[in-house]
């Protein structure tokens, strides 16, 4: 049970990191 | 290169000038070369795993490294790598001087002010003492991290307003237009990753305490974000090789019918100058302007090439067959799941009538999707300001009474009202004129023989309704 819930926080979490790395952007003038 | 664009180029760049002298007066002591080459390569990496944004913009992660460069080393040494970085992808991508010393410029402006900003209101650097275990009990802990998170706002607030500035200028382009299509929608999720430079900050310090050399912390945490980022890097050009397939579709039909050389182009153009002066959101601006780009890609069909080619009055049964093309475009439209909805209505019902004459549905007055009110404005509007062989385009003031005179009719009145008095819908009108559409004669495969397309005059030419304009 609690590796269960341990393991959704963790997918969520790397969702989550994942969201942020791929739609986040410094930018520059190309 | 425009002045305008010069001066804001000088601008941030004296700007960035005063940061790095302001910074050197009060510079950390010197962080060692592991330090800066690190730092200054990490984020060159990061850089060439970018990606195209809209308009001449290219966004990427680099700035996860620069922000933790400030808050390890302070304004001096964190702006210096964030220069550097820029530095070296600018020149490896070799554009223009004016761009290198621009993106350069902003760079260091972003880090160097962001962190002047929190050191005003007490920042010291480093941010965190790395170095021992960190607890979370102390005030200053909360204090610093707020103070980070203001430096990472910054950072972005003067990131994207100088380059959404510098593209605008250069583009002739709306600012807002530019920065909201462009980076208002990602802000939360920069500012939700610059979470990521504590922690690589972190590694950082507790590698170079560790095993003395901090980089292979860097490694640790750098490795699956440019993996990501790689794979997002597939997935972008995925979508935009489905724009250049609409690009296909556009210009296939309109070498099939050369009467519309550019036609969807120029109709779109006007479109967005409409719901832009309607006070349309600018993602609804950008529907409308897809919906306008597609409107008569249904005319690919083969069944309509002989009507478009036809240079006799087209019979009642000919019209309805060419009356079903808005009905054939919406379905190509809808192939596409991401134009369902708001863009395949729009295309759907661009021959809608105000006062439901019009088709495929008689749809009237609100019924009709807003969009394709606009489209049927713009539509038209370009079939009369562009010259046909049968006459010539008319000026701007005929335009005008024309729409007024069907206003309420077949057209929104209100649209009508929008169009008429905005000074920016005018300007797009009298640009509608000075395109050259079809002039030439231009030859074109007709089947076994080839026809001149000045010899493809459309049946409505002797309509006696004339100058109303009858677009199909």
């Amino acid at each position: 049970m609690h590796a269960t819930v341990w393991a959704l926080i963790a997918g969520f979490i790397a969702r989550a990191a994942v969201k942020v790395i791929t739609a986040s952007d410094g930018a520059v003038w190309s | 290169m425009k002045l305008r664009v010069a001066i804001l180029v000088a601008l941030v760049t004296a700007l960035a000038g005063a940061v790095l002298l302001l910074g050197w007066h009060g510079r950390t002591p010197y962080p060692g070369m592991w330090s800066v080459v690190s730092f200054t390569l990490a984020a060159f990496l990061l850089e060439k795993s970018g990606n195209d944004l809209r308009f001449e913009t290219k966004g990427s992660t680099s700035f996860v490294v620069h922000l933790a460069g400030g808050i390890l080393y302070g304004p001096f040494w964190g702006s210096l790598f964030a220069g550097l970085s820029t530095v070296l992808s600018e020149v490896e991508q070799q554009k223009n001087g004016a761009k290198v010393l621009f993106n350069v410029a902003q760079r260091v402006v972003a880090v160097g002010g962001g962190l002047f900003l929190i050191a005003l209101l007490g920042a010291t650097f480093p941010l965190f003492d790395f170095h021992s275990a960190v607890t979370l009990n102390g005030s200053d802990i909360q204090r610093n991290v707020l103070l980070f998170f203001l430096f990472a706002i910054f950072y972005f607030a003067f990131n994207t307003v100088a380059v959404s500035l510098v593209v605008a200028i250069s583009g002739g382009r709306r600012f807002r237009e530019v920065w909201t299509l462009t980076f208002r929608g990602v802000l939360g999720y920069d500012i939700g990753a610059s979470f990521l430079a504590l922690f690589l900050a972190w590694l950082y310090v507790r590698f170079e305490d560790g095993v003395g050399i901090g980089a292979v912390g860097f490694a640790i945490a750098l490795a699956p974000i440019l993996l990501i980022r790689h794979i997002y890097g597939l997935y972008w050009k995925l979508q935009s090789s489905g724009r250049e397939l609409l690009d296909l579709m556009v210009k296939a039909i309109e070498a099939r019918d050369p009467y519309t050389s550019g036609h969807s182009v120029r109709v779109a153009s006007l479109a967005k100058a409409i719901a832009q002066e309607a006070k349309m959101s600018a993602e609804e601006v950008e529907l409308v302007y897809t919906a306008a780009i597609l409107h008569d890609v249904g005319k690919i069909h083969e069944e309509f090439a002989p009507l478009l080619r036809k240079d006799s009055k087209l019979t009642p049964e000919e019209t309805a067959l060419l009356q079903t093309h808005s009905v054939k475009s919406a379905d190509l439209v809808g192939i596409i799941s991401g134009f369902r909805g708001v863009v395949q209505d729009a295309v759907r019902s661009h021959h809608e009538r105000w006062d439901g004459g019009g088709y495929p549905d008689g749809l009237a007055a609100e019924e009709i999707p807003l969009g394709a009110r606009i489209i049927m404005i713009s539509d038209t509007t370009d079939a009369m300001t562009t010259d046909r062989p049968y006459r010539k385009k008319l000026p701007i003031e005929a335009v005008v009474s024309e729409l007024q005179k069907y206003r309420g009719t077949q057209f929104d009145p209100r649209l009508v009202d929008i169009a008429v008095s905005s000074m920016a819908v005018r300007r797009g009108m009298s640009e509608l004129q000075s395109s050259q559409p079809v002039t030439e004669p231009k030859v074109i495969e007709g089947g076994s023989k080839k026809v001149s397309s000045r010899q493809q005059v459309p049946s409505w030419r002797n309509r006696a309704s004339w100058p109303k304009i009858r677009v199909f």
